[in-house]
């Protein structure tokens, strides 16, 4: 699966806990030789630039958001997903990863 | 209790958050106001020593500043005092770029030009002394940025939408389409809004923003009491409970209030008359949500010295975010969402923390707060800095915190006790 990098993006309100969280899969990945590339951002700018993504992660606490965020990808059908909160909450990068793996089938 | 909570409080208010207005509203300051805000809050503090520390530098430094005064505060009044103007092209570029297919610069550009236009009374502009409309252009003139900002940029859509705009072959390049596809939106909308301006001045003599101030003053003072902060903070913090970003939901309703509060108590300072604005930003990010959402600074503590592996886990990971007041590690990992052992004082000290805030601005105990830190500047720093040097005001938030710490203790200690329990039940099966 060494194919093409993965884009991912995580989202939060302002972009605060989201690069932090980005950081922390991104080490992981390293660790684990997988070719993802992740980046953070707030949901505001994510309708301009979906495009770029191939997938997208909600952290649990803008859920509220969750609607607006799907239908920008959805145009460029782009799987989202909310982050899962256990691994938000202790900023483990290596089951987000896995969680992003999943959500691309690989 | 919680599926009632989730039905009838956080899909309606997740809609109103989810309102791209709204949206625009709170982009509009954090985003595009905020450092112009910040800047000028340098040459207020450089204008504004911190007199009450009764230093021989300090009081030296006053006396430097008093004779120069005008010209101290001169970046001040042309950054923060013009916060309308940022505020305005701000609204009308981050409601354009919720919209596809929107030139973002061209609609900020016009929805600031329109809410400058309105600002001046309609006579001979040559005559009109520029002093007189600073006022509205900065903090007076918020609600009128924010109503032309939405008016002229749902303008633009439409022109867009109904295909009017002057038609060019294909081959014209990009650069020059862009202002051709704004120019009809710009040559019909500026001068509708110049005939409102107009009409406004003619009929009642004053300006628009005069006008809107007058209409919004009564919500202006009601958004300012202690029943409006303690149902500010109770909403958040149910939203938080619920796993909802509180502030940011509360905040996109209540940031023009706020700033509106903050405006008119830095014009109060520099005019020497008391500031009365007491529920602003910092009143909520820097003097009530130490370490977070729901004052969990102290918390953070308890959970590292605990013995259940799961909180001293949590607090590991929770404690240099919760310096700069980042929590969400605690509110998911303790957890306190949908924990209702820990949503009562979760919920519980903020509400007394703020009945103190309120009674020690009120009493003049704490000066005003003037400047809005970014909310991450941790503890006691945050305090002096937002009421321009007030040490009094650090040790407030240290003591809100110990006040936050102290209700939590109690709760923390009995969810404690059941994770230990399970812990160990886990250990000898």
């Amino acid at each position: 699966m060494s194919e093409e990098k993965i884009k991912a993006i995580i989202l939060c309100s302002w972009g605060a806990t989201s690069s932090q969280l980005a950081k922390k899969v991104q080490q992981a990945a390293e660790q684990r030789g997988i070719q993802i590339e992740v980046d953070a951002g707030g949901t505001g700018e994510f309708s301009k630039n979906a495009g770029q993504y191939d997938v997208a992660l909600l952290e649990p606490q803008v859920r509220h958001l969750k609607k607006e965020v799907s239908k920008a990808a959805e145009k460029y059908n782009i799987p989202v997903d909310l982050v899962d909160q256990r691994a938000f909450a202790l900023m483990d990068g290596n089951a987000v990863l896995d969680q992003i793996l999943k959500m691309l089938g690989k | 209790m919680f599926q009632w909570l989730e039905d009838h409080l956080m899909e309606p208010l997740g809609k109103i958050a989810q309102n791209r207005y709204l949206q625009s509203i709170r982009d509009a300051f954090v985003v595009f106001a905020l450092p112009v805000i910040l800047t000028g809050a340098i040459f207020l503090i450089i204008a504004n020593p911190p007199t009450s520390i009764n230093w021989g530098i300090i009081n030296a430094w006053a006396n430097a500043v008093e004779p120069i005064m005008p010209q101290i505060l001169f970046p001040f009044q042309l950054t923060f005092g013009i916060m309308a103007l940022t505020v305005s092209f701000g609204i009308g570029y981050s409601l354009a770029s919720r919209y596809e297919d929107m030139d973002e610069v061209m609609a900020g550009i016009l929805s600031m030009l329109a809410f400058f236009m309105t600002a001046f009374p309609v006579v001979d502009i040559t005559q009109v002394p520029f002093g007189e409309i600073l006022n509205y252009l900065g903090g007076q003139g918020l609600f009128v940025a924010i109503i032309l900002g939405i008016l002229t940029t749902e303008g633009m859509r439409w022109f867009r939408k109904k295909g009017i705009a002057i038609k060019l072959p294909d081959s014209v390049p990009p650069y020059v389409l862009r202002t051709f596809n704004s120019l009809l939106p710009f040559m019909l909308i500026l001068p509708i809004v110049w005939a409102l301006a107009w009409i406004v001045w003619a009929n009642f003599g004053v300006t628009i923003p005069q006008l809107v101030l007058d209409l919004f003053s009564p919500l202006v003072s009601v958004s300012n009491s202690y029943w409006s902060a303690l149902g500010m903070i109770i909403l958040m913090l149910l939203l938080w409970s619920m796993g909802i970003h509180g502030m940011n939901v509360v905040s996109s309703v209540a940031y023009p209030f706020w700033m509106t509060q903050l405006a008119n108590n830095v014009e109060a300072i520099n005019a020497g008359v008391e500031a009365t604005g007491i529920v602003t930003e910092p009143f909520f990010h820097m003097f009530t949500h130490i370490g977070g959402s729901g004052a969990t600074l102290g918390l953070v503590l308890l959970m590292l010295t605990s013995k259940s592996d799961q909180l001293k886990q949590v607090g590991k990971t929770a404690i240099v975010p919760g310096i700069f007041n980042i929590n969400e590690p605690v509110i998911f990992g303790l957890p306190i969402v949908l924990n209702p052992i820990m949503i009562i004082p979760f919920i519980l000290g903020p509400a007394i923390i703020v009945t103190i805030n309120y009674i020690c601005f009120t009493t003049g105990i704490i000066p005003p707060v003037i400047v809005q830190p970014p909310f991450t500047v941790p503890i006691f720093l945050g305090g002096f800095i937002a009421t321009g040097g007030s040490v009094l005001a650090g040790l407030l938030q240290i003591v809100n915190v110990i006040i936050a710490t102290i209700i939590y203790y109690p709760f923390f200690k009995y969810y404690e006790k059941t994770l230990l329990e399970r812990e160990k039940a886990e250990v000898t099966q």
